[in-house]
């Protein structure tokens, strides 16, 4: 059968703040990425008396688009420049691989697609540098993120981020709505160097595992590229 | 600096700033006012900035993680009995704790206060288990606020005149801003463990069908007790010459509303306590943010309420008497609507629903476009309730059709507008409402001698009212929007689209 032309191509992820994830879907959809997916999350505090003080975590957004392999590179440092993210507390953006999609997507990627973001398209793909990072995942009970955070900060994480979200288990629980109840959980997602990723997953394991309250799993995946650490 | 500090000290001051400048810019263009009361005035604001802040970072800390808590245990109960009485219970008990509630009492001397209180936390009980078991069986949330409007409508041709306008305030009135973050919250958790498509949409409409509780209650102890008269003693500009005055004014105020706010909050930390109690929700730090949480909740509505009874229901009443003396008094009307543009900003639980509705809604509906509906919303029921005053049309003329114009265009919205729609209408009526707007239209009343009861009390009601339509419209716009914009036909799909590409063979 004859298949669209293979494109390679990643998952662009970008949590920043509110106002720029805003900005920044607008500079996608100008350049004609149309495949991005938005939703909110929470930023992790910085320590645990701004936390308890209520100054600690701050709304983010998660913005997570498909991009052709070849123009990530330039999307990313547009992205840094743009969103200035330089500065502190503004966003990073990191990428991941994809190795399957349905041939809609493909299609639309394999166009002209990110072309008027980047209207230089000289450069080629080695100009890509070789990520060390890893994204780690804990997920925990509803109201354990803190104690995740709590844990990491020893084996030296800064941040991180939290989506509130809900299991879907094998046994389904119904309640008073004569529907399916799920248990709350929250996923605490931690870029770190992939030096540490075991470090830091061991600290998580140790105090959040699954013998603990929080029965938290925990999970890495490999990250392509990073920008704004 | 804090991000988080900056974020909402500039929310604050974008609440409170504005407000503060048109009623500066009357007072030197229009309405001349001693610089005591000016300078009570800026004390005021100051003291709502501050207030504000508290307020809003208490309310994310404590009473919305506490509320959602609830929602969540409720919905994880099996039996429909447990579900209603502990709606029913979580309506009385913060009821009675509303402050307003009290003030309300304090306007209708016919009716006994305890019964007054009691019946009216009774009917905010009853429709808050109401509002829950509608979720439950799937009952239109517009139907029912169509039956519910329209007993309003049947049992207020039973009430005296006179009584009307304080019946329809009292809906929105007992909606304050300790029952509001707490009641959305409680939506909100209801919903966040469904995974169905109604799940979003059913997060609002609580305090819509809650605040139909005081009103139906209020108007049915109308029918018994035939009162024709509301009492309501204006405060007076107090004679403040020296800054000493100043300070003076607003320490002896301070420790009454430090009272009456802990009263009010008591009841809510005794839900926290038993509850925690029962279901060991939270736990270590959590718990000792709540507790934060609570404090910070306490010093801000302190001095918020303080501010606002004491540096700005003098000045609205005043303004209010000066301006109905102006040759052009017309001009009331649009400057009332500039008064409610602004001022609707500085409720302080307009933010906490604004924020609850973009996080529920992902950002689809944002602060900005919910601010801006509130704003014109607001300025409409002001300009129409100073309409009210200069010509004395009855409240019913205006109430009646603008429920009527509500209720039909709830046929017509995306169910999630209804909601965010009727909610608002309880949350737009806060204490500033009450503090400005009342003595400001009782000013005006007052000065131009007409009747108190029938004329300057109903602006709560219209403020209470105008956002639903406001929000209404945004919600068809937002419908007709989509509706527009074009959706593949399946035809233009083409057949292999949904073929699964493997990237990783061949490598």
């Amino acid at each position: 059968m004859e298949q669209e032309k293979k494109v390679s191509f990643q998952l662009l992820v970008l949590i920043t703040t509110p106002k720029l994830a805003e900005r920044a879907a607008e500079m996608f959809r100008k350049g004609s990425l149309p495949l991005q997916y938005r939703f909110n999350a929470e930023g992790t505090a910085s320590s645990e008396i701004m936390d308890m003080l209520g100054l600690g975590s701050i709304d983010k957004s998660v913005l997570v688009s498909m991009v052709p392999k070849r123009l990530s590179p330039l999307l990313m440092e547009k992205l840094y420049t743009e969103l200035q993210m330089h500065k502190a507390n503004s966003g990073i953006a990191f990428t991941i691989p994809l190795n399957g999609a349905n041939n809609m997507i493909l299609r639309i990627l394999a166009h002209d697609a990110g072309k008027d973001v980047v209207n230089t398209s000289g450069k080629d793909e080695n100009s890509m540098s070789e990520s060390k990072h890893s994204l780690v995942a804990a997920i925990v009970n509803s109201g354990f993120s803190d104690d995740v955070m709590k844990a990491v900060r020893a084996a030296g994480a800064k941040g991180g981020t939290v989506i509130r979200s809900r299991r879907i288990g094998n046994q389904e629980a119904t309640g008073f709505w004569g529907l399916s109840v799920q248990d709350e959980k929250e996923i605490v997602l931690i870029l770190t160097e992939s030096a540490n990723k075991v470090a830091l997953m061991q600290c998580m394991g140790e105090s959040c595992g699954m013998h603990s309250d929080a029965q938290g799993i925990f999970i890495s995946m490999p990250i392509d590229s990073v920008t704004g650490m | 600096m804090n991000v988080k500090l900056k974020e909402k000290i500039s929310e604050s001051l974008a609440a409170v700033l504005p407000i503060t400048g048109i009623v500066l810019m009357l007072s030197i263009f229009l309405i001349p006012m001693e610089l005591g009361s000016v300078v009570m005035f800026l004390t005021g604001a100051f003291m709502l900035i501050i207030g504000m802040g508290f307020f809003q970072l208490g309310a994310e800390m404590a009473m919305t993680p506490i509320g959602e808590g609830v929602g969540v245990q409720i919905s994880k109960m099996q039996k429909l009995l447990t579900v209603l009485l502990t709606g029913f219970l979580m309506g009385v008990i913060i009821t009675v704790s509303e402050p307003d509630l009290q003030v309300l009492a304090g306007q209708v001397p016919s009716v006994p206060n305890a019964v007054l209180v009691f019946t009216v936390a009774v009917g905010v009980g009853l429709f808050l288990a109401l509002a829950i078991v509608r979720i439950r069986y799937k009952i239109s949330l517009s139907m029912l606020l169509i039956i519910c409007y329209l007993a309003l409508i049947l049992v207020s041709m039973f009430v005296p005149k006179e009584f009307l306008a304080v019946a329809f305030d009292s809906g929105g009135v007992t909606t304050g801003p300790m029952t509001v973050p707490f009641i959305m919250a409680m939506g909100v958790g209801l919903a966040s463990v469904r995974s169905d498509k109604n799940a979003a949409n059913d997060s609002f409409g609580l305090v819509a069908l809650s605040s139909v509780g005081p009103i139906l209650a209020v108007l049915i102890l109308g029918c018994f007790f035939k009162p024709t008269e509301a009492a309501y003693s204006l405060t007076d500009v107090a004679t403040v010459v020296t800054t000493q005055d100043v300070a003076r004014v607003f320490s002896q105020g301070l420790p009454l509303y430090a009272k009456e706010v802990l009263l009010s909050l008591v009841p809510i930390l005794w839900v926290f306590l038993i509850f925690q109690w029962f279901t060991k929700r939270y736990h270590g730090l959590q718990v000792k943010r709540i507790i934060i949480g609570f404090g910070y909740t306490y010093v801000g509505l302190v001095l918020f309420l303080c501010g606002a009874n004491i540096g700005f229901a003098p000045v609205g009443a005043y303004l209010g008497k000066e301006l109905a003396g102006v040759p052009f008094r017309w001009i009331l009307v649009p400057i009332g609507a500039l008064i409610g543009y602004y001022i609707v900003k500085a409720e302080p639980a307009i933010q906490v629903l604004n924020h609850q509705v973009e996080a529920v809604t992902n950002g689809a509906i944002s602060v900005k476009m919910m601010n801006r509906c509130m704003q014109i919303g607001v300025a409409a029921s002001v300009g129409l309730a100073m309409l009210r005053v200069l010509t004395g049309i009855s409240i019913q003329w205006f109430v009646i059709p603008g429920y009527l114009i509500a209720l039909v265009l709830s046929r017509f919205v995306p169910d999630i507008f209804i909601g965010i729609a009727f909610d608002s209408g309880g949350v737009a009526s806060g204490p500033m409402t009450s503090t400005f707007l009342l003595p400001l239209s009782i000013g005006v009343c007052e000065a131009l001698g007409g009747n108190l009861m029938t004329d300057a009390f109903g602006v709560v009601a219209l403020v209470a009212l105008t956002p639903l339509i406001a929000i209404q419209l945004m919600g068809l716009v937002y419908k007709l929007k989509t509706a527009g914009r074009v959706h593949p036909v399946p035809a233009a799909i083409a057949d292999d689209c949904d073929m699964i590409v493997d990237l990783e063979e061949g490598e």
